[in-house]
């Protein structure tokens, strides 16, 4: 039998590790000194704290949910195979790893966030903000230095202040930058549109094998934004 | 009658390594057969090219490669050159050679020239973790690497859950310092 409710103080700079094969968990940063964990069942195997104060917590096959409040600034790494995950106030490094689950970041310093199947949107990412998805959409509002690879998930990069790399197979992206950084986007069939902020002249390079490519901003040396398709449609604009 | 017993298994103990083109399948469809041929094998000239002597190519896997490695220092420097490689090859072909790589280091049970068994198993798990250009490795891998590596940056994942796979994995993504 687990625990279904218990609290853990933690030493130094809170950081937390959940593992769960399945079931919901959503960790909520707020002003507080400890860790709370609230699980439906029982669902807490294990919960420990270890010499470098970092928490770890296992779930067992019936946790449906569990629900973890933390301090502000907590990094956060949880890996499961389903169920949804969401990380809501602000984090320093958050680390998701999961197979099905979609995945919602409220803001983190730095992220790496992974699903195979699940949608990915972030808040926004102070630092570095790395998203990989296979079928599943990857939304990502305010970031720095943004990584995304998805297979046929769409991205949409809503204020990238940082440099930019987009991979994806078929997945459209639509990517808006703040300033004058650069920008490297792949697909293979994926359409592209990358929105310049005015006043940023860049120097635009795009290749589409076959499909139609297009310029609408003024060029210059302020940044570069590259895009290479296979087939799909590719347009650099003002925005 | 006798029950016969099995016989004896055989097995080796070292880092499996998996490698796989992502958006492959997507690749072909778009551009046909015959560059989708020449891309799996620029993949693999890359590979047989910086494969260390007694590293091997276990098999081909349709758009991936497993190999095998006796020393898990050498599998993850190994790794990291091939993304270099594969990084230089895809701007200076045009080709998408986007691959991603994950190692477990085990023990593998031998099948004439093929490996199999759960380290097996645990890593074709690991690879299907990666992104394109990332090489990942099991905390296992890390544990006999010894914790660090010269010019090697480990990033811990988290401990991920894998389907088939009983408890989490720990994960680390391996990068040139």
């Amino acid at each position: 039998m687990g625990y279904g409710r218990l609290a853990l103080a933690p030493t130094g700079h809170p950081r937390l590790s959940i593992s769960s094969r399945s079931g919901a968990i959503s960790v909520t940063a707020e002003e507080r000194p400890d860790f709370l964990f609230e699980a439906s069942s029982n669902g807490i195997e294990s919960a420990v704290l270890d010499a470098e104060g970092r928490a770890t917590v296992r779930l067992d096959r019936s946790s449906r949910e569990l629900h973890v409040r933390c301090p502000l600034g907590s990094d956060v790494i949880i890996g499961t195979h389903s169920g949804r995950v969401a990380l809501r106030g602000e984090f320093g490094k958050v680390s998701v790893t999961t197979a099905s689950a979609s995945i919602e970041v409220d803001r983190a310093d730095v992220a790496d966030l992974r699903s195979e199947a699940g949608n990915i949107s972030v808040g926004g990412c102070g630092e570095r903000c790395r998203v990989q998805t296979k079928s599943g959409r990857a939304t990502i509002g305010p970031s720095d230095a943004t990584d995304v690879a998805t297979l046929s998930g769409n991205v949409s990069l809503a204020a990238a202040g940082g440099p930019v790399r987009v991979r994806t197979a078929s997945g459209s992206v639509a990517v808006r930058i703040t300033g004058k950084n650069d920008v490297a986007v792949q697909t293979m069939s994926g359409s592209v549109r990358v929105a310049v902020p005015a006043g940023v002249r860049p120097d635009a390079v795009v290749h589409s094998k076959s499909g139609h490519s297009g310029i609408a901003c003024e060029c210059g040396s302020d940044c570069c934004v590259v895009v290479k398709t296979l087939s799909g449609a590719i347009e650099v604009v003002p925005g | 009658m006798n029950a016969t017993a099995p016989p004896p298994l055989s097995s080796v103990t070292g880092a499996a390594m998996f490698t796989d083109i992502v958006g492959f399948t997507e690749y072909t469809a778009e551009q046909g057969d015959e560059f989708a041929i020449e891309l799996l094998g620029l993949q693999e000239r890359i590979v047989r090219d910086e494969l260390p002597g007694d590293a091997r190519v276990v098999k081909e896997l349709g758009d991936g490669l497993l190999l095998w490695f006796p020393d898990p220092c050498q599998a993850v420097q190994t790794a990291l050159a091939l993304q270099r490689r594969f990084e230089d090859a895809a701007e200076s072909e045009g080709l998408p050679l986007w691959v991603r790589i994950g190692i477990h280091w085990g023990r593998q049970t031998t099948r004439r020239d093929d490996i199999v068994g759960h380290d097996v198993n645990v890593a074709s798990r690991v690879v299907n973790m990666a992104g394109p250009g990332e090489v990942l490795l099991s905390e296992r891998t890390l544990e006999k690497i010894g914790g660090a590596l010269a010019g090697v940056a480990f990033e811990e994942l988290g401990p991920v859950v894998m389907k088939g796979i009983p408890g989490a994995v720990r994960l680390f993504r391996a990068s040139a310092a």
